[in-house]
């Protein structure tokens, strides 16, 4: 009996690895539904979620909005320099994304400091010298505060918020976000696990490949 | 001594667990008495426990920090040459530009001032002693009289 449920286990497993490696990555977060009159007839719309717009400042006090990334996927995080949690971690596996990808003109990467106060854009150079990126690949912004956390709520869906108790002053999840052409959320990947990052870097490309076939 | 066993046994564990790696790794002083050297083990285990949760993220697993962000442990020179104000950093943080083995550094390190005057010289002893440095035993009485010593 036993027997067999592992081996129906190994079937579900290789089986679902096959479907998800056909499988196109979902598209993630909150579709709206927008009432619309057409011909005195009242129908229903459904808005996919999309990032908003946007205007950050990045490390080289570039301006970076939504149309920087245009024909590009990136990948999105929270952070701030002075974290002595789970940043210091999420950089060391965002830097993998980077090298993975560093010759690939249609991948960027958006680093947003939660801690804009302290972290102006000569402090995000700094840091970005340090840590040996491009900024034409690596974009680390920093801009008006309460944009920075809106956006971290309502487009990426992910927590920031200052917390005085926690380690730093803030507490904030360690999520990257993967985000296609379309300003849409295709993947959620925990930036402080090696395995999520993993996984990561393959959709990525995966992701690249559906354009590719368009 | 059914505690001493499970002591022992505990040992045991993460030392068999641990062994391969870690018996190159760590450096073990011969001048040391009976009573020191099983007191510099268990500083060993609990330092390394302690430095995963408080250094690691920054400084690596193995010591060798992150590019020029954060600097290693791992062979420092800036470390090695001066355990007292080793000390003083990893209570109490440091900020400003260093050098380390030739290299400039400047972030801000956050101290822990949380950490016991036991679990500074369990992390100072195993950092001092872990990746190919090789200090010796450091006692709460050394990071005692240090602290009081730190500049402020
Ligand atoms: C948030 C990241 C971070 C954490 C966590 C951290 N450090 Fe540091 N550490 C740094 C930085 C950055 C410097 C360099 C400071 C400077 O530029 O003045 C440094 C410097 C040092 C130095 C002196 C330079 C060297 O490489 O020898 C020592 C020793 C040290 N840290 C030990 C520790 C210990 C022990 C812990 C844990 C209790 C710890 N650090 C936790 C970031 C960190």
């Amino acid at each position: 009996m036993n027997k067999w449920i592992n081996l129906l286990t190994v079937l579900v497993i290789i089986s679902c690895g096959e479907v998800q490696n056909k499988f196109e990555l979902p598209v993630l977060g909150r579709p709206k539904i927008v009432e619309r009159e057409v011909n005195g007839k009242i129908t229903n719309d459904t808005i996919p979620h999309m990032i908003a717009d946007f205007s950050f400042v990045d490390q080289d006090s570039a301006v970076i909005t939504n149309s920087t990334f245009d024909g590009q996927v990136y990948v999105a995080d929270f952070f701030f320099t002075s974290c002595p949690t789970i940043c210091p971690i999420m950089k060391k596996q965002m830097l993998r994304v980077y090298e993975a990808f560093e010759s690939n003109p249609q991948v960027a990467l958006l680093s947003h400091t939660i801690d804009p106060e302290y972290d102006t854009v000569a402090l995000l150079n700094d840091f970005a010298n340090r840590l040996g990126i491009k900024s034409s690949k690596w974009h680390m912004v920093t801009g008006d505060k309460e944009k920075i956390y809106e956006i971290g709520e309502t487009s990426y869906m992910v927590i920031a918020d200052e917390d005085p108790t926690a380690p730093g002053g803030f507490i904030h999840s360690g999520a990257f976000l993967l985000i296609d052409k379309e300003r849409q959320i295709r993947g959620i990947y925990d930036g402080t696990k090696e395995d999520d990052v993993n996984l990561l870097i393959k959709d990525i490309s995966r992701l690249l490949a559906s354009y590719a076939e368009e | 001594m059914p505690k001493n066993n499970f002591f022992a046994f505990i040992f045991l564990l993460i030392t068999a667990c641990a062994a391969p790696s870690d018996k190159k790794d760590t450096f073990i002083p011969d001048n040391l008495s009976r009573r020191d050297k099983t007191r510099y083990q268990q500083y060993l285990i609990k330092g390394k426990s302690l430095y995963r949760q408080h250094c690691s993220n920054c400084h690596q697993p193995d010591g060798r920090g992150l590019a020029s962000l954060y600097p290693p442990l791992a062979k420092s020179d800036y470390l090695m040459q001066d355990i007292p104000r080793a000390t003083c950093i990893s209570k109490n943080g440091q900020e400003g530009s260093i050098v380390v083995n030739n290299k400039e550094y400047n972030m801000k390190m956050p101290g822990v001032p949380t950490l016991t005057n036991l679990e500074v010289a369990e992390i100072m002893t195993y950092i001092a002693n872990s990746w190919g440095n090789e200090y010796g035993f450091i006692s709460v009485s050394d990071v005692k009289k240090n602290l009081e010593n730190c500049a402020q």
